[in-house]
């Protein structure tokens, strides 16, 4: 670590205390406002340029699980009361779509970049909606609990993971739903933005990949722990993947990352908690359990470039639109925002 | 509370198990309702019914797989690694967890879970399994129910309920038949799952202390016979009266003590003349003092008496194969009075249940070297893991000054620095095994290969 020495340390520009646990971010479309979902069941609306507070609402009964907007300026939440919520902001948070599934909990949430239609998962079965809240699908019920939902960007095509499988479907119902099976409990698809690969996550320590257009699986295995977080380079060429204290950068790049070697990013002391590519540059930003958010550049440098901290562990990061600022919640219910040395 | 769970910031989490009918609910309600002093979040099984609202239940749709980890393949509950992740993100709502299975549950899959997650596994910490056995029904579903036996021989803490529908000696006997099977639990009586909530939380002060005080002969070799006692006795004919019962036959051993008034100087002697050649007894032979194995014929259909002729005043010991209550034995002096014992105990009988659960405990005072034990370790439970429900130990490991605390399910294990040793403690190592098919002289040589 005698690079380290060359890290720049970040100072928040500002910090906001809210009740309880952040459980998830989100930037709104016209970059002004941070919508940021706690254990409380709480949406609180924050000014990105000082942080200061705008609103606040109660919104589920319990901890929510997921937050996005919609192109419209709407907020779609989904929470462990079961429900999934449509919130108008520009109403004083008023709810205008209330959705009750069967099950304790909506898992997980995804709003589909090309239709704005969102899906939901809970239990094992996952759910399509319109941006206002009328039902537009629903799938087959799962052989087990569906562990997250995606869309496939470009294509209004969803995408369920759950144990023993990973499924395609069409909302609309013109093609057959492919499913490709893998023994193994999946966790959260998470397709590339170039919509060319689903990855995801297994709980038997290893990361797995299928190319979309022939359907063609790969498994990278050996991992420490359990790979729960992953994301894409906003150029489909970088898959960054976190397990336990491990970071691991496949590339894509040339024919891999099969027969190749990941690029490992050696990190600090704590789990890797939360973790965001950069919208258009091949930058990382790590968060962990001790707080510490870095910043790298894999591929270039695998030590970090810059460093700031949270008060408690991180539970969430995300990239501003204006590709210079991230935010980032942790456990103890503080949000922060950071200018990147970029 | 031990130095453990002190230091130890994970969640405890306790797992109920127990089959339908057991009084299991009726605790898990008493556990909700009652001031304890303790929050405790509950998962709750997909048929759970518990009466009361609570927004710390959780019902659970037990959803059990098959988990290739490294070298190992176990099962687990994949429900449970979801929820708990979930949970640990309100944290401040609750002080430990508890887990209820359903009826039928094998409590493998539940344990295993906190050894294969790695998140779960420094999160969370398995304080306990306990299981809720209805004292009126149980003795029929050992004997037909693999899960209950697993869900026995897995209890860190066993519950005998609904007790008010037995009597004592049914009591006893059912007490020495769980005991057989789990030595190491702890074990509390109730009638309406009347017991104290507390002496269900921190069950992971690893009981193998316990286990070891409550049960000397725990760590003794297996005998070849389930009795032995000592009697004063005068010179005389005496007469051995057996009801019929189940065996054709009983195996005995009579021995002068010579001056050495302890049954257990005389156990080893006996364990040697029991491997004997025997010599055929009946009503018109003279039962054998000394030296010789004594196989009486028993009618199955009339009682049976024979004779034994003891040639001076003297104390003796007697060993027999089954227990003299199985045949209601009396032995009549020639003062036509039934003897006294001065001293009379059960030996743990694995002799006729060796595909059934047992446990075994192995012992040794030097210190260990930790890569032999856990290549042993590794080794063992490889092969032998789908036959081990759980092991427990403390360690006493080479060049450390800390007592190590083992602990595993099936295939699994952790190994970790529990606190130091004390200074009136004498550093040793322990280690009790429960499962299935268990060999103690194997078990005992293979952890002595391990000493540093």
């Amino acid at each position: 670590m005698s690079r380290i020495k060359s890290m720049k340390a970040i100072d928040a520009s500002w910090r906001c205390r809210l009740p309880d646990y952040v459980r998830d971010l989100a930037v709104s479309p016209e970059g002004d406002r941070l919508a940021v979902a706690d254990a409380a069941g709480l949406i609180s609306m924050l000014d990105i340029s000082d942080g200061a507070r705008l609103a606040q609402w109660r919104i589920h009964e319990q901890p929510i699980t997921a937050l996005q907007w919609t192109d419209q300026g709407l907020l779609v939440s989904s929470g462990e009361d079961g429900c999934a919520k449509i919130t108008n902001p520009d109403l004083d948070g008023k709810v205008i779509g209330h959705i009750e599934t069967d099950a304790i909990w909506v898992d997980d949430l995804a709003v589909c970049d090309k239709t704005q239609r969102f899906a939901i998962c809970a239990g094992r079965r996952a759910s399509v909606w319109t941006a206002t809240g009328e039902f537009v699908f629903e799938t087959e019920r799962h052989q087990s609990t569906v562990s997250g939902v995606a869309f496939i960007a470009g294509t209004g095509l969803l995408v369920t993971a759950g144990y023993g499988a990973i499924t395609i479907w069409d909302p609309d119902q013109a093609q057959e739903p492919r499913r490709w099976t893998w023994k193994g409990s999946l966790f959260k698809p998470h397709p590339s933005p170039d919509g060319q690969i689903l990855a995801s996550g297994c709980q038997d320590d290893s990361v797995h990949f299928w190319r979309l257009e022939t359907g063609r699986d790969s498994q990278m295995s050996g991992y420490p722990a359990k790979p729960a977080h992953l994301d894409w380079s906003a150029d489909s060429l970088l898959l960054a993947t976190s397990a336990g204290h491990a970071v691991l950068v496949w590339s894509f790049a040339d024919g891999g990352p099969e027969g190749t070697q990941p690029d490992v990013l050696q990190v600090n002391e704590a789990p890797i908690s939360a973790m965001a590519f950069h919208p258009r540059a091949p930058l990382l930003l790590t968060g962990a359990e001790d707080g510490t958010l870095l910043l790298w550049e894999p591929g270039t440098d695998p030590t970090p470039m810059a460093m700031a901290t949270m008060i408690g562990g991180v539970s969430t990061v995300s990239w501003l639109s204006d590709e210079s600022h991230f935010v980032a919640g942790d456990d103890q219910g503080t949000v922060g925002l950071f200018r990147a040395p970029l | 509370m031990n130095d453990q769970s002190q230091t130890d910031q994970r969640v405890p989490v306790t797992v109920l198990t127990g089959f339908l009918g057991t009084g299991k609910t009726t605790l898990l309600n008493r556990i909700l309702t009652e001031e304890h002093g303790h929050r405790i979040a509950v998962i709750e099984n997909e048929f759970g019914e518990i009466g009361i609202d609570n927004e710390l239940v959780i019902d659970a749709d037990e959803e059990i797989f098959e988990m290739n980890n490294g070298c190992i393949c176990c099962t687990v509950r994949g429900d449970l690694i979801r929820i708990l992740g979930r949970l640990i993100q309100r944290r401040d709502s609750f002080d430990r967890i508890l887990i209820e299975t359903t009826g039928l549950a094998d409590p493998g899959p539940v344990a295993q879970t906190f050894f294969v997650d790695d998140e779960l596994s420094r999160k969370f910490r398995l304080d306990g399994i306990v299981t809720v056995v209805d004292a009126g029904h149980v003795s029929q579903h050992i004997d037909d129910s693999p899960e209950c036996i697993e869900q026995i021989a897995f209890a860190d803490a066993i519950i005998l309920n609904k007790l008010d529908l037995i009597d004592e000696d049914q009591g006893a006997s059912l007490r020495d038949r769980l005991q057989s099977i789990n030595p190491a639990a702890r074990y509390m009586e109730a009638e309406h799952a009347q017991v104290p909530i507390g002496g269900l939380l921190d069950l992971g002060g690893f009981d193998i202390d316990r286990a070891l005080t409550l049960n000397p002969e725990f760590l003794e070799p297996e005998y070849p016979f389930e009795w032995g006692g000592l009697a004063t006795l005068k010179s005389g004919s005496y007469r051995w009266f057996f009801k019929p019962g189940a065996d054709p036959s009983i195996d005995a051993v009579v021995l002068a003590t010579d001056e050495a008034p302890r049954l257990e100087a005389h156990q080893e002697a006996a364990l040697r003349l029991f491997s004997a050649p025997p010599v055929g007894i009946d009503s018109k032979t003279t039962l054998r003092i000394g030296p010789a194995l004594n196989r009486i014929s028993l009618s199955m259909a009339t009682p049976t008496t024979v004779t034994m002729e003891v040639p001076e005043d003297g104390q003796y010991a007697i060993f027999l194969e089954h227990f003299p209550h199985e045949f209601e034995l009396s032995i009549i002096g020639p003062d036509e009075k039934p003897i006294s014992f001065d001293e009379a105990r059960d030996y743990i009988d694995d002799h006729e249940h060796d595909d059934t659960v047992g446990s075994v405990a192995v012992r040794i005072d030097e210190p260990l070297d930790p890569e032999k034990l856990n290549f042993w370790i590794m080794e063992f439970l490889s092969e032998f893991g789908p036959e081990i429900f759980r092991m427990k130990g403390v360690l006493n490991i080479s060049g450390h000054d800390d007592r190590y605390v083992f602990q595993g399910v099936h295939m699994l294990f952790d190994i970790e620095a529990q606190r130091p040793w004390r200074p009136q403690e004498e550093p040793k190592s322990e280690m009790i095994f429960i499962g299935r098919n268990l060999n103690r002289e194997f078990l005992q040589q293979r952890f002595e290969q391990c000493r540093a």
